[in-house]
């Protein structure tokens, strides 16, 4: 596992993260938990109850709505982050988030995001950024869908 | 090589490719321009003679209505980048079939469109294509690369002029119009090459942006924006003037020119070889002079060189209307004002807004120009022959002087206006902007009861009642007695006591019936503001209410009123009740024994307050807090008491300890405490800590630089210390704030330099991606970032006209269009050594290029760096070099 100050910097490039110093980064990080997951694992699947989110250290995970992971609506990698939702609206798991490849990731709870949100309001903005990415993302995938009907 | 090309040419890294297809293109448009220009003036000159010139200039002006408006509706509609393949595309054709029609013995008629046909477009083509590359760059780029831009059409002008003297060895001159559209066909394929990856989708997604807008609505539009923006109406005046100016001087010249040669090749051989010249001229100047002029100056400066220019050469004419003034002349109006006028009249466009830009663009192209056109067209057929070189010259000297008046005030206009646009996009809270209400007119207080009487909004009801506090304070007792009653009980509570101050008719009425209400605060200041009447009724009932018939709050406010007045009888009975809800294990009445203990200030229950600082209950432990910070008066040895409260789990608690530190009259005490939370977890306490110093008041002798040079390497701390030394009518504030400023300057080229010093050593010693390296850069980044910022709040501390604080907010957002606003709009005010000083530091941040402000010691090893950075960091940079580089 990266050392603290090297996790520091990779939550540094990480949008969610970008506005925050290094200073302020540097208590952030021990909130976060290292976890890992081999190849073909699940983290959850739809419908589970939601309590954390995760921030992708390395490897691969894959976003499927219904089904297994030949049919992914979404592939993440280093620096994105996944299963935000249901810890924000407070719902079960939306999808199933399939290991891809072995990966490492950071976890953050549900009430230690929002006390970090409350701590660090800049937070919100990086999220707003994030999630709005995929709001326009889905937007587009939408219109390319109703230009083929 | 091209690297140090680049450098001096001031195309910073990254900006290559793009400024070299923006030039490239410029030049190819710069050699059509000129063979077009030559060949064109040559032809009617000779052909029809150039006493006709104003009546073209009349018949342009009417095109230029018709092609303009076009223009500007296809602007809306259309990409920059599709209508530019398609302007240069359209002229191509257009040429060649007038090459056509004169091989086919079109004769006159064809040389009279050719002449318009350049007269056209060298107004809209020109004034599009400076648009176009605009869009590829923000407003320090412009003004630091359109120079260069413009000096790659400068240089195609010079080869263009070249192209049309050595091609006249062999070629007859209408035969120049092919020349020229084979440049327009290399620039159509140019630009759909760069642009070849851009969707087709979002090609049609911008065509369909602006259907449904009428043919004139851009132009319309334009001219509304005009009535409201002193800016756009100085443009266009600058605009009107200098078309007057531009058409006296090209007939003066010309009419000099055309006198001198006899037929139509010699005059289209000078001028091919004498437009190079100029155009050389221009060049030099571009490349070498208006850049730097820029960068040292400002726009203000380089904007006032060409109506100088035109004020000599026009005396030189007036004076001595022959060929060397008539070539100056030239030089004035082909060489400087493509040099110096163009490149800061589009750099002005910044001032607009974005979504105005193509509108006041297009006010100009389709109302201004044709309308200056017809006026100089107009003016110069009133001319009599005879006189022509002497009046022209008179009258290019008045105008020049017009000209000047114009572009000065268009220099402050440039500034408000950046001012406004920054303000539209950043918030930065303004203070106290009630103060400035000030007496309203009776119109004014009318409609604003009107909007009291029928909201429901509280909130809003609180700034109608605060804005007829300060503007009719006459009137707002009786309408909040009226009004109030409608709204909550937490909003009757806060308006309650203003009614009391006021006394309108029927007020203690009112108060009684709060009594009756249920919520307690109400009730509470209800009797607080009934008791401070003597021969109130409720003085009858204060016994019943202090031996436990009232809820806690209510019996606290009655103690306060008894314990602060002058009723001896009551005092003692009051004195022991409050004793006895400081020793109640009822928290209700704990808080409500220290709002009164609060209330009255009094230093005897200081034991019993101490006493309560450990109690369980955290609302009871702030509440204690609170009012121990109410007791300190001016000894200091009871704030130790408050130490522990920084400390304590609860925010709440830690919250009221920093607004207890306003009753400590020592500044150093109070900076040592608030600096223990300020970098607390919870954001409302780090929040209580920034709005400390709104609330800041002198109580003992400051010291503020001494505390300064403490805490200088705690970011939060400097910030705060500077406002409250702004705050505090400390007597030499502007001193501590001039150090302040000075400092974070000098912080910011030091940790710079060591910064650039790291990177380098830690790329000769192979250490270059080691963790260390890129962890101590990007620390050290941060810190010349937040020493700008500091250095930026001192300025905007020490800026009476509050112009600065839109631009720190400018700065701190992150935007790099925004940044480069602000950096405009600093550049524009009237600016002292060190103002100067901190903009360069701002540009060099911006554009990350130090090279010229940083004189680098290249030799330094890397345990010698590292030590710098113990020596001159924060506390945190200091943490992060001892862990990651032990020993």
């Amino acid at each position: 596992m990266q050392s603290h100050y090297e996790q520091i910097l990779l939550l540094k490039k990480v949008p969610f993260f970008e506005l925050l110093r290094t200073d302020q980064l540097h208590r952030i990080v021990p909130i976060l938990e290292p976890i890992g997951w081999a190849k073909g694992e699940r983290v959850f699947e739809k419908d589970d109850p939601a309590d954390s989110m995760y921030l992708i250290v390395s490897g691969h995970i894959g976003i499927s709505l219904h089904g297994g992971p030949d049919h992914l609506v979404a592939r993440l990698g280093h620096g994105d982050f996944f299963g935000e939702m249901g810890i924000l609206d407070d719902l079960a798991r939306s999808a199933t988030a399939h290991v891809l490849a072995n990966t490492d990731a950071l976890l953050l709870g549900k009430e230690k995001l929002h006390a970090l949100l409350r701590a660090y309001p800049e937070l919100g903005i990086g999220m707003l950024k994030a999630l709005s990415r995929r709001v326009r993302a889905v937007n587009n995938d939408l219109r390319v869908l109703r230009e083929g009907v | 090589m091209i690297s140090r090309l680049a450098r001096w040419l001031l195309v910073l890294p990254g900006e290559g490719r793009v400024v070299a297809y923006v030039v490239l293109l410029n030049f190819l448009v710069g050699i059509g321009m000129t063979v077009g220009n030559t060949s064109s003036d040559a032809l009617f000159f000779k052909r029809f003679g150039v006493e006709y010139m104003p009546h073209m200039l009349v018949i342009s002006s009417l095109l230029l209505v018709v092609f303009g408006t076009v223009y500007a509706s296809m602007a809306d509609k259309v990409r920059t980048s599709s209508l530019s393949v398609r302007m240069l595309g359209a002229l191509a054709v257009c040429l060649a079939l007038l090459w056509v029609f004169v091989r086919m013995g079109g004769g006159k008629g064809a040389i009279l469109g050719y002449y318009l046909c350049y007269a056209i477009v060298s107004e809209l083509l020109l004034a599009h294509m400076s648009h176009y590359y605009l869009s590829f760059f923000d407003a320090t780029q412009s003004r630091r690369l359109f120079p260069l831009i413009s000096a790659g059409q400068r240089l195609g002008a010079v080869i263009g002029g070249l192209v049309v003297s050595a091609a006249l060895n062999f070629l007859v001159t209408e035969d120049m119009m092919l020349i020229w559209v084979l440049t327009l066909i290399a620039a159509v394929l140019m630009v759909v090459y760069y642009h070849r990856h851009d969707s087709g989708r979002s090609m049609a997604a911008c065509g369909t942006a602006g259907r449904g807008r009428g043919m004139f609505t851009s132009v319309r539009e334009g001219l509304e924006y005009a009535r409201t923006s002193r800016l756009l109406q100085l443009t266009g005046a600058g605009v009107f003037v200098l078309i007057l100016i531009y058409s006296t001087q090209d007939y003066l010249v010309s009419t000099i020119f055309t006198r001198q040669f006899n037929d139509e090749r010699s005059l289209a051989a000078f001028l091919g070889w004498f437009y190079a010249a100029v155009n050389a001229a221009a060049l030099l100047f571009q490349t070498l002079l208006t850049s730097r002029m820029l960068r040292r100056f400002g726009m203000k400066v380089v904007n006032m060189v060409f109506p100088v220019s035109c004020l000599v050469s026009f005396g030189l004419l007036a004076l001595s209307p022959t060929l060397i003034p008539a070539m100056i002349g030239r030089l004035n109006y082909a060489g400087l004002m493509r040099a110096f006028r163009h490149p800061t009249f589009e750099l002005y466009f910044h001032g607009f807004p974005a979504y105005m830009q193509g509108r006041a663009r297009a006010a100009i192209v389709s109302f201004v120009l044709p309308a200056a056109f017809a006026v100089a067209g107009g003016m110069m057929m009133m001319v009599p022959d005879k006189h022509v070189t002497i009046w022209l010259g008179w009258a290019g000297v008045g105008l020049s002087l017009i000209y000047m008046l114009i572009k000065w005030k268009k220099n402050q206009a440039y500034g408000e206006s950046l001012g406004r646009l920054i303000k539209q996009q950043v918030f930065s809270p303004a203070d106290g902007a009630m103060q400035g209400v000030g007496s309203l007119d009776p119109e004014i207080v009318d409609s604003i009861v009107v909007s009291l009487r029928e909201t429901e909004d509280e909130g809003l009801a609180a700034a109608y009642v605060e804005i007829l506090a300060q503007g009719a304070p006459g009137k707002v007792g009786r309408i909040l007695l009226e009004i109030a009653p409608r709204f909550s009980d937490s909003f009757q509570d806060k308006v309650l006591k203003k009614i009391a101050r006021l006394r309108p008719e029927g007020w203690q009425e009112y108060a009684r019936n709060c009594l009756l209400r249920g919520d307690s605060h109400l009730c509470s200041t209800a009797l607080v503001v009934l008791l401070q009447e003597p021969d109130s009724p409720e003085w009858t009932l204060v016994e019943k209410w202090m031996k436990g018939e009232a809820a806690p709050r209510q019996r606290g406010a009655v103690v306060q009123v008894i314990l602060s007045g002058s009723n001896p009888s009551l005092k003692t009975e009051a004195g022991a009740t409050l004793e006895n809800m400081l020793c109640s294990t009822n928290p209700a009445d704990l808080i409500a024994g220290l709002a009164a203990v609060r209330d009255l200030g009094e230093h005897q229950w200081l034991g019993a307050v101490r006493g309560l600082l450990g109690h369980e209950a955290a609302r009871v432990r702030a509440a204690a807090v609170l009012t121990l910070g109410s007791l300190f008066g001016e000894a200091c040895e009871d704030a130790e008491f408050l130490r522990p409260a920084f400390d304590d789990r609860s925010s709440r608690v830690r919250v009221a300890a920093v607004m207890a530190v306003s009753g400590i009259s020592d500044l150093f005490l109070q900076v040592e405490f608030l600096a223990l939370v300020v970098h607390d977890p919870d954001f409302e306490v780090r929040r209580a800590v920034e709005t400390f110093a709104e609330k800041f008041e002198m109580l003992g002798k400051g010291r503020f630089i001494e505390i300064l040079e403490s805490y200088f390497d705690n970011f939060e701390i400097q910030r705060l210390i500077l406002r409250m030394a702004a705050k505090g009518g400390v007597d030499d504030r502007r001193t501590i704030l001039r150090v302040a400023l000075e400092r974070n300057l000098d912080m910011v080229v030091e940790k710079k330099r060591l910064m650039l010093e790291l990177d380098s050593v830690a790329k000769r010693e192979n250490r270059a991606g080691s963790l260390p390296a890129r962890f101590i850069a990007e620390v050290l980044e941060e810190e010349i970032q937040r020493h700008l910022e500091l250095g930026l709040l001192a300025l905007e501390l020490l800026d009476e006209g509050q112009a600065v604080s839109t631009i720190r907010a400018a700065w701190a957002s992150r935007s790099r269009h925004l940044r480069s606003l602000a950096l405009e709009s600093l550049r524009h005010g009237e600016n002292d050594e060190t103002v100067q000083r901190m903009l360069l530091l701002l540009e060099a941040q911006l554009s990350q290029n130090w090279q010229e402000i940083i004189a680098l010691d290249l030799q330094q090893s890397w345990d010698v760096t590292l030590e710098k950075c113990r020596r001159i960091g924060s506390n945190w940079l200091k943490q992060c070099v001892c862990e990651l580089v032990p020993g």
